[in-house]
């Protein structure tokens, strides 16, 4: 447990987007799974702390919703990238690697 | 932006979106309690490991909530709400608090659309700040008529005016089928309308020398000639002399000093005061070259008086010249009774608030417990200072609402109360209504109020026995208050009503005009008849005539 790192603050709008890009369609509890597994088990997330960020990117015109069933026949509500969700994944992915390529010139100069 | 959009959208969904939460956070459950029993928990076990791991469910819901709409808004609209109940469970309160300041906030925007209308709105010419009026001056006399023939020089020898041109009030004699009547009008130099850059609706103006061509206004011709279009070139008879209507003045043209004036004709020179340099009885407007300033117009005018007090001593001995800003000539003489109304009406406005301040601390005194338990409760100290504004806020709003309601009201039943022939002399006052200019003023008078609603009450627990001293504060401010606007009615009676010397009542005056190729004993003898006539009307103790009415 103790190894387990917090998610950080701003990660996790990427991680989610990052998540439903790769699963196409995928309800709030799939996400949370996933983004764990996809951690390899590192990341320890409050599954709740999921739903105002996924409103977030709600409103923001990211994703949209709707509700479905799931494999198990449960009424579900399933979240969907839009093409500005997209657009929103490659800027953040640009700014990300732009941000630890100079981390990693501090963390390596010496 | 688009984020921000949606949120306040969310303010009139949040039931919906709270039912789906709902629905969304059951459906989570289970898939996970179902996903932990298939790992091998017992039901009960699966259920609390899927509740932990959702994490503290009210903290959660919280923060979605916060997320779905904007939450400075909706404790807003609560506080208004409560605002509201609170206003609603205390009629009393409630109608005289926004009673008294519907009638400050209404007075003073009455008083102040008109203030806007005359004193504010630029004048209707082109570029009005660069007109001036021109006048002479002698010693005792700062602003005295010119003469035509002193105007002429003025005219041909100046370098600081793109156009110097002069009006003179006066009416007509005008014959008609029904007989002789009297019309009102002005007498003009050639370039007058153009150097107001006035446009004719109909027609042209002027051109030298044309001294039988008549210009009527916008009014005379949809009154008296139906607004018909072969208006011009129609003959009209006025003092006698058969004259030519050539152009109609725009509508909603007025130029104040000559109001009421239908029929406009131009100065005609070489006749009577005009062929005289002694006679004063014209009035000049100039329009400055463009860099020109006022000052410099008028030293310049004052070197040309010089040099024509030389060259005309018997005439102009003492003569000198004065510029003043047209908007002076054009409404000088209201300004200081409109401005001692808006000082009245001010203070009017400032008792008002104060005496509802002053209620508004006493109701806060008696609150002190539900301020106290909702401090207790958690409720922060801006938090309290909030509630307050947005109370404050409500009994301002409607107070406006209402105060721009009496403001109509009000304006309608000043402009009614004006007597017809002093309304006519004040065309601007036509324009008289609401604006976006009079809605600021009212919207700036009813933040400023609260302001005051809000802080002073508010303040009153941080100082706890201020409370107490702050309500007869209060009464003394507004005593002190009560007596500058009493004073100020008294100044205005004043200004209104200067003493002439005169005992005015019981005498009527009655205008009598001779047609112009009367001569003086001709006259004398109608005077003498109509003279004999009206002192044989019952109730008539004398009759006398005068050239000029002395007020």
């Amino acid at each position: 447990m103790e190894n387990k790192t917090d998610v950080w603050q701003g990660t996790l709008a990427l991680m989610v987007l990052k998540t439903i890009e790769a699963m196409g369609t995928i309800h709030g509890y799939g996400i949370a799974r996933r983004i764990e597994q996809t951690s390899g088990e590192q990341l320890s997330l409050n599954y709740g702390t999921l739903y105002p960020a996924l409103l977030k990117l709600e409103q923001e015109g990211a994703i949209v919703s709707e509700w479905g069933l799931s494999d198990n026949n449960r009424k579900a509500k399933f979240y969907k990238l839009t093409r500005a969700g997209r657009k929103q994944i490659d800027k953040a992915t640009k700014e990300w690697a732009q941000t630890t390529a100079i981390l990693e010139r501090f963390l390596c100069a010496d | 932006m688009r984020g921000l959009i949606r949120r306040i959208a969310g303010l009139f969904t949040r039931n919906q979106r709270d039912h789906d939460f709902d629905e969304e956070m059951e459906s989570h459950l289970r898939m996970h309690i179902e996903d932990n029993i298939r790992a091998g928990l017992t039901p009960t076990e699966a259920r609390r490991a899927a509740m932990l791991k959702l994490g503290p469910m009210a903290h959660v819901k919280e923060a979605y909530r916060e997320q779905g709409s904007v939450p400075i808004i909706e404790s807003t609209a609560q506080d208004a709400r409560l605002a509201l109940r609170h206003l609603a469970k205390n009629p009393g309160f409630a109608i005289t608090a926004v009673g008294v300041l519907a009638l400050g906030i209404g007075i003073s925007t009455a008083i102040f659309a008109f203030v806007d209308a005359s004193l504010l709105k630029p004048l209707p010419y082109r570029d009005p700040h660069t007109l001036v009026g021109v006048y002479e001056s002698a010693a005792g006399f700062p602003q005295s008529p010119l003469s035509y023939l002193d105007y002429l020089d003025w005219k041909s020898m100046n370098t600081t005016l793109s156009t110097l041109e002069v009006y003179q009030r006066g009416g007509f004699q005008m014959m008609t089928d029904q007989g002789a009547s009297r019309a009102s009008g002005a007498r003009v130099s050639e370039g007058f309308f153009t150097a107001l850059g006035t446009a004719p609706a109909l027609g042209r103006f002027f051109r030298a020398g044309e001294y039988q061509a008549v210009v009527i206004n916008h009014s005379t011709w949809q009154q008296q000639y139906g607004a018909s279009q072969d208006v011009i070139g129609r003959s009209i008879t006025l003092n006698g002399t058969a004259g030519t209507i050539i152009g109609v003045l725009p509508k909603g043209f007025h130029f104040t000093p000559v109001e009421p004036a239908n029929y406009w004709t131009l100065i005609e020179p070489g006749k009577g005061c005009v062929a005289r340099r002694i006679c004063h009885s014209l009035s000049g407007i100039g329009r400055l070259k463009p860099g020109v300033s006022q000052q410099a117009a008028l030293t310049e005018l004052k070197s040309i008086a010089t040099q024509l007090e030389k060259l005309y001593p018997a005439s102009n001995k003492g003569q000198s010249a004065n510029v003043i800003d047209l908007s002076e000539v054009l409404v000088g003489n209201i300004r200081p009774i409109l401005f001692t109304l808006l000082s009245g009406a001010g203070l009017l406005l400032l008792i008002a608030t104060v005496n509802v301040t002053g209620l508004l601390v006493v109701r806060a005194e008696s609150r002190r417990k539900e301020i106290a338990l909702r401090s207790a409760l958690g409720a922060s100290r801006l938090r309290m200072f909030r509630q307050f504004l947005t109370e404050g806020t409500v009994l301002a709003t409607l107070g406006c609402a209402l105060g721009l309601l009496t403001a109509l009201v009000a304006i309608q039943l000043l402009t009614k109360l004006m007597p017809t022939a002093v309304a006519e002399r004040m065309p601007f006052l036509n324009a008289v209504g609401l604006n976006s200019q009079i809605l600021t003023f009212a919207a700036i008078i009813t933040i400023l109020a609260t302001i005051m609603f809000a802080i002073i009450p508010a303040s009153s627990f941080k100082w706890k026995r201020l409370g107490s001293k702050l309500v007869a504060m209060e009464l003394a401010t507004a005593m002190v208050l009560l007596a500058g606007a009493g004073l100020l009615g008294k100044s205005l009676f004043l200004l209104l009503r200067e003493s002439t010397g005169m005992r005015p009542e019981q005498v009527v005056v009655l205008e009598t005009s001779t047609p112009r190729d009367y001569d003086d004993k001709k006259t004398l003898a109608v005077q003498a008849a109509i003279a004999d006539r009206i002192s044989a009307l019952p109730g008539v103790q004398s009759v006398d005539f005068t050239s000029s009415l002395p007020l």
